[in-house]
């Protein structure tokens, strides 16, 4: 089989190729997910808290679709969701908002809640952070720790991985800046960590 | 299945993509040949062996520091030297000749040892094996073997793990210019060695 560039450059991180489209599979991909383990688990929010986790495509595209999947909802609460620039491979953080996608709703019984239609031009083997603002503390299904990208490795005690970071963040709009002072990543041990769900055209 | 294998991508590997260089907002230390972040248990160093786990990055960068965290110390003055080997490349994935000694940590008592403020180039797409080297037998910090990049895959039983890293017999003491190939085996298990990566 012939790759792509950036197939041959060792997938980009993360999705080595991807399903553009709705058929004939329709396929929906995990942000910061290496993996196909089973290990499907609920993370638990804080409030008014913006979350990052990471992706990237290994052929130019569109992101069409961008969601969470509420596990345990909260009544009368959203979540903003969208997408930021990244200073790239060797500096993760999120920069600057690409996407602003608007809000789903996360309350009781929501389940998978998607922005679609979205035509968010994506280039290749650029590495994107996805977010969620929260307005209030849901459990969102995410990627487990087994299939969870090691984005940020250790903290100083070698304990543990790291793969998203969040920070306060009032809710509302998305900020024009991801928000730079005293960030925090998540140690998610065997823990799940945060993470959405993207499908492209 | 990762989707970094080389083999199923036909070109140069990757096992960190993204890296945070430098020590801000965070400081990130990166398990050689890690690719998730599950969890961490323990793994007991066999003396005079020198382990070998493979790892590369997606851009150049410099390796400023090499760490270990010891959780059973072993005895007074026992060390662990830690460096750096090139290796002949994807396709022949065995550590080569030395790239850099960093030198020795003490393994005689429990918490991280590191050794930092190193300056040590790593090309993009290059792979390298980070090495550990006991003196004595020492346990050690270890992520789960399913967070780990199946750089030597499997054996022929069909029924064994993944096999992440690959050791040599090795009388302690400075790496060799040039990699030891003295009773060589792939190895894999539950939790493969934990060798921690700094860049900047």
């Amino acid at each position: 089989m012939r790759v792509p560039s950036a197939q041959a450059n060792g997938g980009t991180g993360m999705y080595p190729w991807i399903d553009r489209g709705a058929s004939p599979t329709s396929s929906w991909y995990r942000t910061s997910s290496v993996g196909t383990g089973a290990n499907i688990a609920t993370y638990t929010c804080v409030a008014d808290t913006i979350y990052a986790s990471y992706f990237s495509v290994p052929v130019i595209c569109t992101l069409t679709e961008l969601g969470v999947h509420v596990v345990n909802g909260v009544a009368l609460s959203s979540a903003r969701l969208g997408v930021y620039r990244t200073g790239g491979w060797g500096s993760p953080y999120p920069t600057t908002l690409l996407l602003d996608a608007g809000t789903v709703p996360t309350t009781v019984g929501a389940g998978p809640q998607f922005v679609t239609g979205l035509t968010l031009r994506l280039q290749q083997d650029v590495l994107y952070a996805s977010v969620f603002l929260t307005q209030s503390t849901p459990g969102f299904s995410c990627g487990s720790s087994l299939t969870t990208w090691n984005t940020w490795g250790s903290d100083n005690t070698l304990a543990m991985g790291r793969s998203c970071v969040y920070h306060a963040q009032a809710w509302g709009a998305l900020p024009t800046t991801f928000p730079s002072a005293a960030p925090t990543a998540v140690n998610a041990g065997t823990g799940p960590s945060p993470t959405m769900y993207t499908r492209y055209g | 299945m990762h989707p970094f294998q080389p083999s199923q991508l036909g070109g140069p590997c990757v096992i960190f993509p993204a890296i945070q260089r430098g020590l801000t907002p965070f400081s990130s230390w990166y398990a050689a040949g890690s690719i998730c972040i599950y969890s961490y248990s323990t793994f007991v160093a066999v003396a005079d062996k020198m382990y070998a786990i493979p790892f590369s990055t997606k851009v150049a960068c410099n390796v400023e520091g090499i760490a270990i965290r010891v959780t059973v110390a072993s005895g007074a003055g026992t060390r662990c030297r830690l460096g750096i080997y090139k290796c002949g490349g994807v396709g022949a994935p065995y550590p080569t000749t030395l790239l850099q000694d960093f030198g020795s940590v003490l393994t005689d008592s429990t918490g991280v040892k590191s050794i930092t403020g190193l300056t040590c180039a790593i090309q993009a797409y290059t792979l390298y094996h980070a090495i550990a080297l006991f003196e004595s037998t020492p346990t050690f910090r270890a992520p789960h073997t399913e967070d780990f990049w199946g750089a030597w895959g499997c054996n022929n039983t069909g029924t064994g793990s993944g096999r992440a890293y690959i050791t040599a017999d090795q009388a302690y003491g400075a790496l060799p210019a040039n990699y030891s190939v003295v009773n060589p085996a792939c190895v894999g298990g539950t939790y493969q060695p934990g060798v921690f990566l700094r860049f900047t």
